[in-house]
């Protein structure tokens, strides 16, 4: 699927976003996020997503901040037939204080402990996409001892031990859930041209999306496109259930709504606003909090004396938002009640409550203080309490039902993607900005996490260190080099000779693969069976997605493939079966000739049997048997006069 | 019974001599995909294979078929109208997705699969809702054309009868995957209802190897469900080219079949979707306004729970009456579930059918209350007593007729359920495998049914007729002996007869807040002691705050449409005009009529604007005529897509025009087919020849109709349950209207290649359609819709052409 492409022009095109953001964002010059590809030693490259973030409280000042790297092995040449992505670092993940660490252990400090100041070390990858899978067995296998040994040494041990993981954990996904908002917002903002593929795109982004969930990593590839669209067109569902259901919220209570999106994107975001002068007639007014879970404006006599921010907006007849300066425009002084995700399944979520400050963070303090009490203190777990769990299932349930915001990883994600949006937009009065910064500061709960301002300057200086780090000689090639090998012997040796090689190491202490220079024989082995597994792959896709292959897809491309997977019999086991499967799916002349070709030039068992088992085949046209039967006698002499013609 | 009647046609079909070319034909019909949005994908080129975003039905329909681009839904835009259309070529007789009985309360719940198949695996039911309706008034589907054993049903809302066996499979296949495939759902999200699709698909391929079939359908509503969801092209195309995958593979199973060249493959949906890329859908919450003080202070009934899924009341998929009772009611708090006073049918979202409680019923309720209240001073009790049986004599001959026509019919319906309980007794208690494939155990299952749905109506609408009696043998000394309770007299959960425009434009919400007056005369002053709404310009005028889009109105409603009769109009005709006219009311000055005539056996109709429509309580219509302008509801005389030349304009819309006409002049203006389409959603056909089972069955489907429908503007929706950001349909906007339509043949078959039709066709054409391209020229005489020319052997081109 090509889904990013497509649907960056389209929402570029969308009339609504403009209207909605004013014409601020319509003059918006610059992309607010960019690209960068920057080579490195060892024939790869980094390509760097950067983000354009503004000082807080000031339309001025902006900075590009390197937000997400991700290393491209490829080979040294040109051709992303053989490239490989391999690690992800999001710069703005750092390595905790001491003092970080300390807090993060203590089981109800729910505050920051202070900002790391410089970051010089080189980052940890998030994730290796070449083996997404070792982080589910590494979390396991926290998990196991967790509950196997140290919840089992008393509430100490197990509410610290608890509480630090927790928070590494969801400081983790709160820095995966900004890169990802920061790639959806780079796929909607780009006009086409962009230095990772879509399918590139598409593979980092949703690698990162499922290392939050426990079986995540071992999803495979080629499931990876349809787990994208699904999630892709899920969020854009979720932003336009949300959008509607405050737009109606705000309309049965007599409030203003006002939804905000990053430029070119759909709003995730949304304010309410209440008219100073409807609170003079608030007798009228009705109020259901229910959605909104905000107290009832019409009752709060803190409005009737309100000196807080405020803002004049402009009405036409039609009560469409317009500039001061329509003809007939009507002003209207708003005061702004709060800030919701959109980005919340089945409710918005409330972010930012502009009359109690704590409203929020009090919500989450509640939430987490309880878990903390139950599994931390009392060591009451789902899985060790069967009746605990389906007591915490149906409240969870029941309370989720009538629109409660019980999802711990969504609100982490929705309170991730608001501070993204806080950090890069330019469209909101830069007091209203700072009014709401202040107020989504107090929602940080984990004492790994740093301030917006100290995150920008730390992934700068990561992304320094990383940049040193790739282009030392012992650094990253070195260690792209040893990944290089095992991805060779992953092709070359079986999974049963790969374990007893590992077992056997274990024994001699050697390292898994030596470290050496670039070996130009290596890459060339490399290319060959990364193109082939490329073709593969095409080739695997083309016959999942049609019942002939020539109708979807470029038959020039198809003959491609099929002709590079036959010069390089040992590239792939499966070539000949696919190869194949492509003579009987398709109905083109020139596709099947270029299959029977294919499989005579492989001259492996494998390729002449397939050329028998159609040879004999009854649903195979008759004169195509004899074509077949020619090719595995090998009696084809070169070209073949009388190619049937087109099925 | 027209089953035993088809039964001929059926066999000749099946094994006559085979004059038609087309032996077996395969339908594919697609949920709410408008034709626009096809159209886009179909135009746009991929980035990356730079074929067509839709290969296949590009391949099939563009280059190896036929399209029919102006293909239009001739009723409302909504599913269960429209497939009722589609599958049996028949005049519109179900007209929304739900319907209401005004007697009874009955929910006809078209969409509702779930009371469907477990009272299919009670032994309870046999057909969805919407055929059990349609074989109650004898309209065969498609489908019956063809013996049991020749053909293949997908899941879809005019089924009938349950293959369990596909259920089964479905699961069977979901579970014998392999645990890693399982294990990359579970992580990603099963997805029940496309395995279930995949099954069907399975088994529809499967049985195109068996030349014995000889139709097979497949339904599939994955697009509709996205694009209620999200305008997001991207998100939409996803869907589409799945579906474009689906058809590609029924397609090449085709081609293998044993019938490919004597095959044709029909794709089309039941209508569009009011979707534009960054435009979201508004949705204005009828159930509130009905039920607030402005709006009525009405407890309201839905077939579904307003914002149902917020409510553990609303994972109950058996629901389809819900009552939203209202603080505020004037006279009838507490008493909800007894006397809800307005029904809502909300699905399709961009209109909705309101059915209001007959408002001299609420004036009966609200006297009976008044004088249940002690103490009342004893002139103002008599002229309270006076006013109620004024009201009861202006009602009491129509009461009486009714009350005595239902007892006749429910003679009939005993005397019918005796013969048929008979003829139950007689059926086999076990069948053969033989028999089953025949089947003839359903048919006997459906007798059963039959017989019980006879049984429960009489007993339900007895209970109406025993209350509309009790009003009838009260006389006013019966106030003097005792107090007599509303609840006694006036049937519980009942709408009564439909309101008019009187009634409309003066409905009875409530009793003044002053209580009962007392006019100079001594009478009770009817103006004064109650409260009352005129609904049309209330609804007209309604207006939101928050409009954050340039794309809408901050106006909801476009136009409310309504039944009249048509005798005030009848100056406006040199020939007998048919009973009924529908009324559009856009506000005061934006109404028209729309008028109909038989004119040598062929539907005329014609468009006048009017303004300041009133009935007097008298039943005395006034109204005034309107020269053209703009602004007019359909917005017709400024439409620069009307098909007449602006110099002719006027002239022409002044004028009579048959439906084809119209819908040839007008099919491309924003409204397109909505003149015609509005008459048949309005127009009642069903003609009763003196059987009183007839009759009865004539009574149930006029019983069914609201008192008006409400069609929502541009982008908005009436949609409760949840939301429908992505868009919605059911409104006459042509996007909502124009649905797919495209043929594909085997070589043996006539249907032409590379073919765009250029001329406008509607639903009723389907079916007409498919019976001729498979050689059944005499039955498909005896529909109303033409056949579409361009598909067919060019020899009956020309003989369908002087049938046009």
């Amino acid at each position: 699927m090509n889904y990013f492409v497509e649907r960056r022009s389209i929402l570029l095109a969308s009339a609504l976003i403009p209207f909605l953001l004013g014409a601020e964002v319509v003059a918006q010059p610059a992309p607010t996020y960019r690209v960068e590809r920057h080579p490195i030693a060892g024939n790869a490259e980094l390509v760097t997503l950067f983000g354009r973030v503004q000082t807080p409280g000031s339309r001025l000042q902006e900075f590009d901040v390197p937000l997400l790297s991700v290393l491209r092995d490829t080979l040294g040449d040109t051709d992303p037939e053989n490239d490989r992505l391999r690690y992800v670092w999001i710069l703005t993940d750092t390595r905790p204080t001491p003092l970080q660490r300390a807090a993060s252990a203590l089981s109800f400090f729910y505050f920051r402990a202070g900002s790391r100041q410089h970051s010089d070390l080189v980052p940890k990858p998030v994730l290796d996409l070449a083996s997404p899978a070792r982080n589910v067995w590494v979390n396991l296998l926290g998990a196991g001892v967790q509950t196997m040994r140290l919840d089992a040494l008393g509430a100490p041990i197990r509410a610290s031990t608890r509480s630090y993981r927790g928070n590494s954990s969801d400081y983790r996904k709160l820095q995966v859930f900004r890169a990802l908002g920061a790639m959806d917002n780079l796929a909607r903002e780009t006009g086409g041209e962009s230095v990772l593929s879509d399918e590139d795109i598409q593979k980092v982004y949703s690698r990162l999306r499922l290392s939050g969930y426990t079986f995540g990593g071992l999803v495979r590839d080629e499931n990876l496109s349809r787990f994208f669209d699904k999630e892709s067109s899920r969020l854009e569902q979720m932003r336009g259930h949300n959008w509607e259901l405050l737009r109606q919220r705000a309309e049965f209570c007599g409030l203003y709504f006002e939804p905000l999106a990053a430029s070119g994107s759909t709003p995730n975001q949304a304010m309410l606003w209440v008219a100073r002068d409807d609170l003079e007639r608030r007798e009228q007014q009705r109020f259901d909090g229910q959605f909104l879970r905000i107290a009832n404006p019409w009752t709060d006599l803190r409005l009737i004396a309100w000196n807080g921010y405020t803002e004049l907006r402009y009405f036409d007849a039609e009560n469409r938002p317009v500039d001061a300066d329509t003809a007939g425009a009507r002003a209207v002084e708003m005061i702004p009640l709060a800030l919701y995700s959109l980005d919340y399944p089945r409710v918005p979520l409330l972010l930012a409550d502009f009359r109690d400050i704590f409203k929020p963070k009090r919500r989450e303090l509640l939430q987490h203080g309880l878990s903390t009490v139950l599994t931390g203190v009392l060591g009451v777990t789902g899985f060790g309490n069967w009746s605990y769990m389906a007591a915490n299932s149906a409240w969870t349930f029941v309370r989720q039902r009538h629109g409660a915001p019980m999802d711990r990883f969504a609100r982490l994600r929705a309170y991730s993607e608001a501070r993204e949006f806080l950090a890069v937009d330019t469209t909101l009065d830069p007091q209203l900005k700072l009014e709401l910064e202040r107020r989504l500061n107090h929602l940080a709960l984990n004492p790994l996490e740093n301030g917006l301002a100290t995150e920008a300057k730390l992934a700068q200086e990561q992304y320094a260190a990383l940049l040193r780090y790739a282009e030392s000689p012992g650094g990253l090639s070195a260690k792209m080099e040893r990944e290089r090998r095992k991805e060779l012997a992953s092709y070359t040796r079986s999974h049963g000779m790969r374990l007893l090689l590992a077992l056997g190491r274990l024994f001699t202490a050697r390292p898994d693969v030596e470290a050496s220079s670039p070996d130009p024989a290596l890459l060339a082995k490399l290319d060959v069976h990364r193109r082939a597994a490329h073709h593969v792959r095409y080739l695997e896709r083309l016959l999942a997605s049609s019942p002939r292959p020539e109708v979807i897809r470029d038959s020039a491309q198809i003959r491609q493939a099929i002709d590079a997977l036959s010069v390089e019999p040992a590239a792939n086991r499966r070539a000949p079966r696919l190869i194949a499967q492509v003579f009987e799916r398709s109905g083109d002349a020139d596709v099947r000739m270029t299959c029977l070709r294919a499989l005579h030039r492989l001259d492996v068992e494998p390729a002449r049997h397939e050329l028998l088992r159609l040879a004999q085949d009854p649903g195979t046209a008759p004169s195509w048997r004899t074509l077949c039967l020619l090719y595995f006698r090998g009696e084809t002499g070169g070209d073949l006069a009388g190619v049937p013609g087109q099925q | 019974m027209w089953r035993r009647s088809l039964a001929p046609a059926a066999l000749l079909l099946f094994c006559g001599p085979l004059t038609a070319a087309v032996e077996r034909v395969v339908i594919v019909k697609l949920d709410g995909i408008p034709a626009s949005v096809l159209e886009r994908e179909l135009q746009r080129r991929d980035p990356v294979t730079q074929k067509s975003t839709l290969p296949w039905i590009e391949r099939i329909f563009n280059q190896g078929g036929s399209r029919v681009p102006n293909f239009y839904v001739r009723a409302i835009s909504l599913s269960a109208p429209s497939w009722s259309l589609l599958d049996t070529g028949r005049h519109l007789e179900i007209r929304g997705n739900a319907e209401f009985d005004r007697y009874t309360y009955h929910v006809y719940d078209y969409l509702n699969f779930f009371p469907f198949y477990v009272g299919y695996a009670l032994s309870r039911r046999v057909d969805m809702p919407g055929v059990e309706v349609l074989d109650q008034l004898n309209i065969p589907l498609l489908i019956d054309f063809f013996p049991y054993a020749e053909r293949y049903q997908g899941f879809q809302l005019f089924q009938r009868g349950v293959r369990w066996k596909t259920l089964q499979h479905t699961l069977q296949h979901r579970l014998s995957r392999s645990l890693r495939q399982l294990l990359d759902e579970w992580t990603i999200g099963f997805e029940i209802g496309s395995s279930v699709e995949e099954q069907t698909e399975r088994e529809l391929i499967e049985k195109l190897s068996d030349p014995r079939i000889r139709y097979l359908d497949y339904f599939t509503g994955e697009y509709d469900h996205v694009a209620h969801g999200t305008p997001d092209p991207a998100s939409q195309r996803m869907a589409l080219q799945s579906i474009d995958a689906l058809i590609g593979r029924i397609w090449t199973a085709i081609e293998s079949s044993p019938l490919a060249g004597r095959t044709v493959l029909a794709v089309l949906s039941d209508h569009g979707m009011n979707t534009r890329p960054g435009v979201y859908s508004q949705g204005y919450d009828l159930v509130e306004f009905f039920h607030s003080r402005a709006g009525g202070a009405h407890h309201v009934v839905t077939n579904r729970h307003p914002m149902t899924e917020y409510k553990l009341k609303g994972l109950d998929p058996f629901v389809s009456e819900v009552v939203t009772p209202s603080e505020e009611s004037l006279y009838l708090k507490g008493a909800a579930n007894q006397y809800p006073t307005v029904l809502l049918d909300l699905d399709g979202n961009e209109r909705a059918s309101v059915y209001l409680r007959n408002s001299d019923f609420n004036l009966l309720h609200i006297l009976l209350e008044e004088l249940n209240r002690s103490p009342m001073q004893p002139p103002l009790r008599q002229a309270a007593i006076r006013a109620f049986f004024q009201v009861v004599d202006r009602h009491r001959v129509e009461w009486q007729r009714t009350v005595g026509q239902l007892r006749e019919e429910f003679a009939a319906i005993r005397r019918s359920v005796a013969e048929q309980r008979i003829r139950l007794e007689e059926q086999p208690k076990k069948w053969t495998p033989a028999q089953r494939n025949q089947g003839l155990d359903k048919d006997a299952r459906r007798l059963a049914v039959q017989v019980d749905s006879l049984v429960n109506q009489d007993r339900r609408y007895s209970e109406y007729v025993d209350a509309l009696a009790k009003i009838l043998a009260l006389n006013p000394s019966d106030f003097e002996k005792r107090r007599i309770p509303a609840g006694d007299v006036l049937p519980k959960r009942a709408m009564s007869e439909a309101n008019g425009v009187h009634a409309l434009r003066n409905y009875v919400v409530g009793p003044a807040p002053g209580g009962l007056a007392l006019a100079p005369d001594g009478s009770l002053d009817l103006a004064k002691s109650f409260q009352r709404i005129d609904y049309l310009p209330l609804l007209a005028s309604l207006s939101v705050r928050n409009n954050v889009q340039t794309a809408l109105a901050s106006h909801p409603v476009d136009f409310v449409a309504l039944r009249i009769p048509s005798a005030p109009f009848s100056d406006w005709s040199d020939e007998p005009l048919d009973e009924n006219a529908v009324w559009l009311y856009g506000g005061e000055n934006r109404q028209a009529v729309i008028l109909s005539r038989q004119r040598a056996g062929e539907l005329e109709l014609r468009y006048v604007p009017v303004r300041d429509l009133q009935q007097d309580s008298d039943g005395t219509f006034h109204v005034d005529s309107l020269e053209f302008a703009p602004g007019l509801p359909l917005a017709l005389f400024e439409d620069k897509d009307l098909d007449v030349a602006e110099a002719q304009r006027v002239d022409w819309l002044r004028s009579w025009h048959s439906d084809l006409e119209w819908l040839r002049a007008a099919h491309s203006t924003e409204y397109s087919n909505g003149l015609p389409a509005l008459h048949e959603q309005f127009h009642q056909r069903i003609e009763v020849n003196g059987d009183l089972l007839e009759r009865f069955r004539a009574r149930r489907r006029r019983l069914a109709e609201p008192d008006f429908v409400i069609f929502a503007n541009d982008h908005w929706n009436f949609n409760v349950r949840g939301f429908n950001p992505g868009g919605n349909h059911g409104s006459m906007r042509r996007i909502s209207t124009r649905s797919v339509l495209m043929f594909a043949g085997g070589g043996e078959t006539s249907v032409p290649k590379g073919l765009v039709v250029a001329e406008p066709y509607d639903s009723l054409s389907f079916v007409p359609t498919i019976l001729e391209l498979m050689g059944q020229d005499q039955e498909a005489r005896k529909f109303p819709g033409r056949p579409i020319l361009e598909v067919l052997p060019q020899a009956k081109s020309s003989t369908a052409e002087t049938r046009n």
